[in-house]
């Protein structure tokens, strides 16, 4: 029994333990790759100078040796964020007006009223209340400032000695204000004022005569009962707390002054803006239409100052309107000059005004202290088109190593003669320079021979001027080099495919004398080549081109997966030469790992008219195979070797700048695939 | 490695506790062991030697999936299912179910479980198994309608429920009513959902048309708490019978039935991957052709994962991290059992792919001897069109001589889609079970 106890224990242990593995199958993909276009229109025309009128060229050739933006200017995001509450609010000076009438002081004079009698003084207390509509003020309001007139006019034909009159909310009878007037003459009127700082007032108030006391009259008079103690209210400079009304027209913030930025170094005068945005965003959370007013003076574009204007209307009770805008400011030209250059001419700062103002609407709204505004805006990502101003005193180095095309991978029957170098130095910055070559290093990739380049000219500082202020204009500053001074020739015939160089570039080595001047546009730099000049009439029979691109494996997704593959090339040659494709897989070290079939290896020519000019493109399917067994080279493989043989006729042949090779590609690939 | 520990664990740790509690109502201690392995895979239309690599894996060669070119349809299904069950416990068929209704402690379960199914066309097929490159010039339309695959690990407890026999007759060793309740762990989810792809290739490749819509969604695999659950099942059996006979005195059974479910259960999966095109760029149409570049671009930089970049971004795709609730793939049966052992099952598995599914067995070609059994059956419906299948099973009982306890052990056997095995390139998926059992 054990055993069959072991038995499963067993079966369990060796199904559970079974580890599944990876479904995998072979899947044909067929993808597009890339199209190129290769026609002498490519080459700089001014590489090609016709110098024996159609019967051939000469072949300017600048290899650019280094290139750098040397000024950087650095606009940084700037932005004003700014949030501030009712303390900026204020309410309108308002006034009304309430008569207390004889017949409302003491019944009795009701019945005398129209007839002529002597009036007696009289002394009364706590007299019935006077309703007050106070609705033009506010509806409520809670206040931190403020004051209220009360103005006391006696129509009585008597004298008023005292009055004390006292004015409560209706609602909960709070006392608003109390005050004392004596000796109010007939037909004249006194004045108390009382502030209303942290009081709460409604718009339901009630006016009470606590004590009245009047003279008797002089003798009879006519008594109208109509007549009485005429109250005039008048509130001023209301700051309110918190308050429902309706609130009047006013500017809440009002911004007006230069703002500095931090441009990294150069001191900016002004910069056009190639990208960048303004960003506008307006919230609110009182209850009343707003309204905001952001002018840059300083930012034009075509004539007309930035100026953007945004509305907000009221928020709902509770909640939040937020208004946002964004403004590209490409094409605006920014005056760094501060905000009254003519008073002041400074740097990197501009003008700006900000204005908001509360829009009234005539509702009567709430708004609290704890309402808000916040108002941001920020410039944000500019990248300039051009600025001017004074770059700065800079020194950069540039070292690195360079690509030489010219003769790359050429072995075939080109001869080296009559060709003239130079050293080119193309400045496109708006400021003088200075630059020193300390070093420059050809190598030849398959000879592994390195050449030095040693030229007298070079051993001292080269200075260079600044262009005219106008884009892609620049200077250029030649250094001839010859065999009398330089052993360029030993140089040139290594064949370099890169050069190693090590070069100090100065700007502005002798500071501001351009008197803030200066310049950059986006495009702006220094450009080292390295010039050659050679006829380029040859023949073209049995000539090779070869190319050796670097594959970086690493960016190719799974590419182990890979198990074969076919390249195809469709291809349109407008060339009247035929031409033979090989390609060999190098490894790192640029050993060949074995060439890949071709089939069929030629591009057939195209068909040209008699004169040679270009009549009609052939078309060619060549397919690359890297059959199953030569998948490991493709995973191998570091660099490729493309050699293009070009049948010519061996006789002199003229290239055109209109003859084209158009070359679509696509690959299809056998690609493991798996769950 | 891992699954040998993992499996190993579960053994110690439910073997022991299994063994520690066993004793029968005669006071002598029974101990059961069982360990089962199931596979059902089929396919209306895929043949057997490819579907079935995506369960045992390994290299689907080119020519059989080459094969099944001509015998596709736009309305194609295909799944694969899984079962690896542990099952110890101190219970012995001879046990008497116990009076009243107590429930009785029957198993520890332990159960890893692999589900898979898919609705697709055969568009679909080729653009996944053969790829585009086979057919240029030509648009395939690719539509995968529904697919889901599962992965969990479960341990909990099975019980019997007894109930008056008044109400019930039966006859079934694990009482009327049966039922299970395990948790579980969800170690993989993937579903599809109307999932449509036209892509166009012309002849030379240089160009491609790709319209993608649908839904995927995938479940992080690195996350190994992504997801947990809880299974149920349950059973319920009767028994007809024929009207008393006068003569013999006796009742005879005409007719068994039990009906049930199992692997029903709900998972919450906290880290779900969703793709799929959003509003602005869905049913439209991207084109992929060939990019206007410098060779040197190709070949020094990074130009074909831009490539890939460009094509992920013309599609415009959208995806966001959900948790959900997910339905298990769950199984209900009603099984009929005739006199002299012929049965009907019918079976449903609610998995995309998968037909309601009648099995018809005959009874055992052995009539001498109740040890050994083959029984063969037809069925209908599954992830095949048709099946033809094997059962067999072997049972011994062993006297132990020092004290004198009855024990048996025995192996049971199912061989599905024979006609898959022997022409392995039709059309048919094949499955099988293998259940091996001790008492002692």
């Amino acid at each position: 029994m054990k055993k069959a106890i072991w038995l499963l224990v067993f079966t369990v242990l060796v199904i559970a333990a079974c580890r599944r593995r990876e479904t995998r199958w072979d899947n044909n993909l067929l993808l597009p790759l890339f199209n190129t276009n290769l026609t002498l229109n490519d080459v700089d025309r001014r590489f090609l100078v016709n110098n024996l009128a159609d019967t051939g060229y000469t072949l300017i050739y600048d290899n650019l040796v280094y290139s750098g933006s040397n000024i950087d200017v650095q606009a940084p995001d700037t932005s004003i964020n700014t949030s501030f509450t009712l303390r900026r609010l204020k309410l309108s000076d308002r006034s009304i007006t309430q008569r207390i009438a004889l017949r409302q002081i003491n019944p009795l004079f009701g019945f005398l009223d129209g007839q002529t009698v002597d009036l007696p003084a009289q002394d009364q207390s706590n007299l019935s209340p006077v309703d007050i509509d106070a609705s033009a003020f506010f509806e409520t309001a809670t206040l931190d400032s403020g004051f209220l007139d009360i103005t006391l006019k006696n129509e009585l034909p008597a004298n008023v000695r005292l009055v004390v009159f006292e004015i409560q909310n209706a609602d909960d009878q709070s006392v608003v204000a109390i005050d004392s007037f004596t000796n109010i003459p007939s037909n004249s009127s006194a004045t108390r004022t009382v502030n209303l700082r942290n009081k709460t007032v409604r718009k339901t108030l009630k006016g009470i005569i606590r004590r009245l006391i009047t003279d008797a009259s002089a003798g009879p008079v006519l008594i109208d009962a109509n007549k009485g103690v005429e109250v005039q209210l008048s509130v001023r400079n209301l700051r309110p707390r918190s308050a429902v009304a309706a609130f009047p027209n006013q500017t809440v913030l009002d911004q007006d002054a230069g703002l500095t930025l931090d441009m990294g170094g150069p001191q900016v005068k002004f910069f056009k803006v190639r990208t960048g945005s303004l960003r506008l965003k307006v919230e609110s959370t009182i209850q009343e239409n707003m309204t905001m007013l952001l002018k840059i003076p300083s930012a034009s574009k075509d004539g007309q100052e930035l100026e953007r204007i945004v509305k907000l209307p009221g928020a709902k009770s509770g909640g939040r309107e937020v208004r946002e805008e964004v403004v590209d400011m490409a094409g605006y030209v920014i005056d760094f000059r501060g905000k009254d250059p003519d008073v002041k001419d400074t740097v990197n700062t501009f003008h700006q005004i900000l204005l908001v103002t509360l829009d009234s609407s005539g509702r009567k709204v709430q708004v609290t202290l704890n309402d808000s505004i916040r108002i941001l805006y920020r410039l944000e990502k500019l990248v300039p088109e051009y600025a001017t101003g004074y770059l700065g005193k800079t020194l950069n180095q540039g070292k690195g190593r360079a690509p030489f095309t010219l003769f790359r991978g050429a072995d075939g029957n080109i001869t080296l003669k009559d060709f003239k170098a130079s050293v080119l130095i193309r400045n496109s910055v708006g400021a003088e320079g200075r630059i020193r070559v300390n070093n420059l290093t050809g190598g030849n990739v398959f000879t592994k021979n390195q050449v030095q380049l040693a030229a007298a000219p070079l051993a001292f500082d080269i200075f260079v001027t600044t262009p005219p202020f106008i884009r892609n204009r620049f200077t250029e500053t030649e250094i001839l080099m010859n065999s009398g001074n330089s052993n360029i020739k030993p140089f040139v015939e290594n064949l370099p495919q890169w050069i190693d160089y090590d070069i100090d570039i100065e700007t502005n080595p002798n500071g501001n004398v351009s008197n803030w001047k200066d310049f950059v546009f986006d495009n702006s730099r220094v450009d080292i080549f390295l010039r050659l000049e050679a006829p380029a009439t040859f023949s073209v029979g049995g000539l090779n081109l070869r190319d050796t691109q670097a594959i970086n494996a690493n960016t190719l997704p799974n590419l182990e997966r890979v198990k074969s593959a076919t390249l195809i090339l469709d291809m349109e040659n407008g060339y009247p030469f035929a031409l033979d494709l090989n390609m060999v897989m190098l490894d790192a070290g640029y050993l060949p790992l074995g060439d890949v079939e071709v089939k069929p290896a030629t591009v057939a020519a195209g068909t040209t008219l008699p004169n040679g000019q270009p009549l009609q493109a052939s078309r060619s399917v060549l397919k690359i195979q890297i059959p199953r067994e030569k998948a490991d080279m493709l995973r191998r493989t570091k660099f490729v070797a493309i050699t293009a043989k070009i049948k010519g006729s061996g006789s002199q042949q003229k290239i055109y700048s209109t003859y084209t090779l158009k070359i679509k590609t696509s690959l299809q690939a056998e690609y493991e695939t798996g769950i | 490695m891992r699954q040998v520990f993992k499996t190993a664990l579960f053994l110690l740790l439910n073997g022991s506790m299994a063994l520690a509690s066993g004793q029968d109502s005669m006071g002598v201690r029974r101990y059961y062991l069982e360990t089962s392995f199931t596979l059902e895979s089929g396919s209306s239309h895929v043949p057997a030697s490819v579907l079935n690599r995506f369960f045992t894996g390994g290299y689907i060669a080119s020519e059989k999936i080459d094969k099944a070119e001509s015998r596709l349809n736009s309305n194609m299904r295909a799944g694969v299912i899984s079962t690896l069950e542990f099952r110890p416990t101190s219970w012995s068929i001879n046990t008497p179910m116990p009076k009243g209704l107590r429930p009785k402690f029957l198993y520890l379960n332990v159960q890893l479980k692999n589900a898979a199914g898919v609705r697709f066309s055969d568009d679909a097929y080729r653009l996944m198994m053969q790829g585009n490159g086979q057919f240029p010039g030509r648009q395939l339309n690719a539509e995968v309608k529904k697919a889901t695959t599962m992965q969990w690990q479960a341990i909990g407890g099975e019980w019997g429920i007894p109930i008056r026999r008044k109400y019930i007759q039966h006859r079934n060793e694990y009482g009327p009513f049966f039922m299970g309740l395990s948790v579980a762990h969800l170690s993989g989810y993937q579903q599809i959902s109307n999932f449509k792809t036209a892509v166009y290739t012309d002849t030379l490749g240089q160009q491609l048309d790709v319209n993608w819509n649908g839904k995927l969604e995938s479940m992080a695999r690195n996350r190994s708490t992504a997801g947990f659950g809880a299974l149920v099942k349950g059973k319920f059996g009767f028994t007809r019978f024929s009207k008393l006979d006068s003569a013999s005195k006796k009742r005879n059974q005409i007719l068994d039935v039990e009906m049930g479910f199992y692997d029903f259960g709900v998972f919450r999966v906290n880290d779900v991957r969703q793709y799929f095109r959003n509003e602005r760029s869905a049913g439209q149409t991207v084109r992929i052709e060939n990019e206007n570049t410098r060779l040197a671009d190709v070949f020094g930089g990074n130009f074909f994962s831009t490539r890939r970049d460009s094509i992920l971004q013309k599609l415009d795709l959208d995806s966001q991290q959900i948790s959900k609730w997910v339905i298990s793939p769950f199984t209900v049966y009603v099984n009929f059992i005739f006199p002299k052992g012929y049965r009907v099952n019918l079976t449903y598995v609610n998995l995309p792919g998968y037909l309601p599914r009648a099995d018809f067995i005959y009874k055992s070609l052995l009539k001498s001897n109740k040890k050994y059994s083959l029984t063969p059956s037809f069925s209908l419906g599954g992830f095949d069109n048709w099946n033809l299948n094997l059962n067999w099973s072997f049972y011994t009982r062993v006297q132990n001589t020092r004290n004198k306890k009855l024990s048996f052990w025995g192996i049971q056997g199912k061989i599905e889609g024979i006609e898959a095995l022997v022409l392995p390139t039709v059309q048919h998926g094949f499955g099988g079970k293998l259940l091996l059992y001790c008492n002692f």
